[in-house]
């Protein structure tokens, strides 16, 4: 009788103990994502074809032309005080500037991304 | 941060262009139905333990569907993120919940603490890394998805533990199924298709759709979508197990209101179906749902009409027996008083004539001699039947007290022959008393009603054999460790019509009166009630009227 009050009541302790793990779980998500803003944000970057080695995508449906780009990766609380919400209406987005902390332009890599995923001039390609 | 791959802003956090037209049809029905089916079967019986663990998978269930509308209609970075980051601890939780609403219902009760602990081990990395970068690290703004940046070992950990739901639920369905009753495999095969379309295509789609997005070989992950289907067929199989099984102990005016519930649902869609596709599924789905209810509902009314029925006729029988229980009881005591009544003033009429008799009061004159013989010879016989409607009383109202002792049946059962065998000569007839044991043919009995119940036998015996002669055989089976008394006779028989009632009440055989005018038709009913009390029983056996009968009384052997 009492083993089987005892297994009830630690039944109840770990239902409990999920219930904060869970709660914990998504009060620190949010947390980190939305009141800190600590991740990393990826964005297209300026690339020209004649000077690197740059990805490529089409410019609409039908494919007929392509933009060039590069990746532009940076933690989002320093891109937000720099430019706000939009990267796209921001010039200060598209450089790294010398005193930020986390800041990479990644250009297209034919041995990392493969071949056909980049495009180039630069060796007449 | 805003992304800029969809222009346009949602409108009420949900609604935004440029998304799949199978979005809303995919995930806003199977929301509403799980939450539906979910709270209708909690509600209706909250302290139920599977109907809690139901709820709570329908509640993880539309959370999942709302991050994922998030996911897919928002174009705020960190809106999505959080969102994102919330999957592995909500598949995690439904995968366990599965596995454990599966053990619940199969065995009707909680899973040991042991089982439980494995679960929370099982949910607890899902939880302690779902706001560290093993689940997510950043956010691509150009795709405004974070496929890229998932850590491949906590998706792969909440994705298997999905699998794991399939494969230890299979297993638990399968195991019981091969032992189950024709019935419970109908239910558990109703259960096994619901749970396991579930499982199944909720997380091989998710899996799948994450891992084509990630390798780029999809633009997104909308292959998930078809992933919330599944959910529907689980309700709907949730749904037929109520109505036709009541499994979950739902009441049937709560399955109609389901099913209705679902027709109006299903119509509703209309109202925010806009693409030919989303009018066709809809059309079809209200289709299926139309005939599947309609099914559901003539079965739920014709148990309605069987259970009302059943439920009327249950009321009038009881009410019929408690009034036959107060009649028997009033019979019993009449009987019973009325006995003791007549029992008083009978002993002293007995007593005085046995004292007229043997002369104490003088010589009397040989005719008056004979006439009180006479009056002695009735009052033996009316208090024997007296005797008989006290037993008969007793017997009934279960106050027939029996002592218990070891004693010699053979012994006393020759006692009882030597007794009446001057009655018998008396009548012309032979009276042979023969033993055939292996035992020493000791019973564990009530002495004295063992021995009423030799003498009634062989006093009928008497009673309705006119010429020949009466054999009394003892004889035992000391495998069987039972003892038998055998009183043959070649008296008046009985009829096969005769040999079927001649142990109830008030009855006697059809040609008893030609013999025998006296008689309460109890004497076998007792003797048969007490030989049965004590473990034992009487049988009788004829060749028909005219050619004897034979009465066994078997007793135990005491070991």
């Amino acid at each position: 009788m009492a083993f089987a009050m005892n297994n009830k009541l630690a039944g109840k302790i770990l239902l409990f103990l999920n219930i904060i793990l869970l709660i914990l779980a998504v009060g620190s998500s949010y947390y980190r994502f939305v009141v800190l803003e600590d991740y990393v944000v990826a964005y297209e970057g300026d690339c020209d074809p004649d000077f690197e080695s740059c990805y490529y995508d089409c410019e609409d449906d039908e494919c007929n032309e392509y933009y060039y780009f590069s990746i532009i990766e940076r933690q989002v609380k320093e891109i937000k005080a720099l430019c706000g919400k939009d990267v796209t209406e921001c010039d200060e987005a598209y450089e790294c500037q010398p005193d930020v902390e986390f800041c990479t332009i990644s250009f297209c890599d034919p041995m990392e991304d493969g071949e056909e995923a980049c495009a180039s001039n630069i060796d007449g390609l | 941060m805003i992304c800029y791959y969809y222009y346009d802003a949602p409108t009420y956090l949900f609604f935004a262009p440029d998304i799949p037209e199978l979005l809303y049809y995919s995930h806003i029905p199977a929301t509403i139905l799980a939450l539906l089916v979910g709270i209708f079967v909690f509600v209706n019986n909250p302290r139920n333990l599977l109907n809690k663990i139901l709820l709570s998978i329908a509640l993880s269930f539309s959370a999942i569907t709302v991050i994922n509308l998030v996911t897919w209609t928002s174009i705020e970075s960190s809106a999505i993120i959080f969102s994102w980051s919330l999957f592995g601890p909500l598949q995690g939780i439904i995968s366990v919940l599965s596995i454990y609403f599966i053990y619940v219902f199969l065995n009707k009760e909680d899973v040991s603490l042991k089982i439980k602990t494995v679960f929370s081990l099982l949910l607890l990395p899902t939880f302690l890394f779902a706001a560290t970068n093993l689940n997510l690290s950043g956010f691509d703004l150009a795709w405004c998805d974070s496929f890229q940046y998932e850590g491949d070992f906590y998706s792969n950990y909440y994705n298997g533990l999905g699998f794991l739901a399939i494969l230890w639920t299979s297993i638990l369905l399968a195991r019981k199924y091969k032992g189950a009753t024709r019935e419970l495999k109908k239910q558990i095969l109703l259960m096994g298709v619901g749970i396991e379309s579930f499982l199944l295509l909720f997380f091989t789609n998710f899996a799948l759709g994450d891992y084509l997005a990630t390798i780029k070989f999809v633009e997104d992950s909308r292959l998930e979508l078809y992933g919330f289907f599944g959910m529907g067929i689980f309700m709907v199989m949730i749904g037929v197990l109520i109505v036709r099984f009541r499994t979950f102990n739902v009441g049937m005016i709560a399955s109609q209101a389901i099913l209705i519930a679902l027709l109006i649902l299903t119509i509703s869609q209309y109202t925010f179906a806009e693409s030919i596709t989303s009018i066709v599924l809809t059309s079809i789905t209200l289709l299926f749902t139309a005939i599947i209810g309609f099914i559901l509902l003539r079965s739920v009314r014709k148990e309605i009409k069987q259970r009302t029925e059943l439920e009327h006729l249950t009321q009038k029988l009881a009410h019929a027996n408690e009034k036959l229980k107060e009649l028997d009881k009033l019979k019993s005591e009449f009987v019973s008083i009325a006995s003791h009544q007549l029992r008083s003033p009978l002993t002293a009429i007995r007593g005085y004539a046995s004292l007229l008799t043997d002369g104490t009061y003088g010589k009397l004159p040989a005719k008056a001699t004979e006439a009180l013989e006479r009056i002695s010879e009735s009052s033996k016989n009316m208090a024997y039947s007296i005797e008989d409607y006290l037993n008969v009383s007793r017997i009934e109202s279960g106050n027939m007290k029996y002592n218990y002792s070891d004693f010699n049946l053979k012994d006393e059962a020759e006692k009882v022959t030597d007794d009446l065998r001057s009655q018998a000569i008396k009548q012309g007839l032979g009276l042979i008393f023969r033993t055939n044991l292996k035992s020493r043919g000791v019973v564990h009995a009530d002495i004295g009603k063992t021995v009423q119940i030799i003498q009634n036998l062989i006093n009928n015996s008497i009673k309705y054999t006119p010429k020949g002669s009466i054999k009394v055989l003892v004889r035992d089976d000391v495998v069987k460790k039972r003892i038998f008394i055998d009183i043959e006779d070649t008296g008046i028989g009985m009829n096969e019509k005769t040999l079927a009632s001649i142990f109830g009440k008030f009855e006697r055989a059809s040609n008893a009166n030609s013999v025998n005018t006296g008689g309460t038709g109890l004497g076998l009913f007792v003797a048969k009630m007490m030989a049965e009390a004590m473990g034992g029983g009487i049988t009788a056996h004829s060749e028909g009227d005219g050619k004897g009968s034979r009465f066994t009384i078997e007793l135990p052997l005491a070991m």
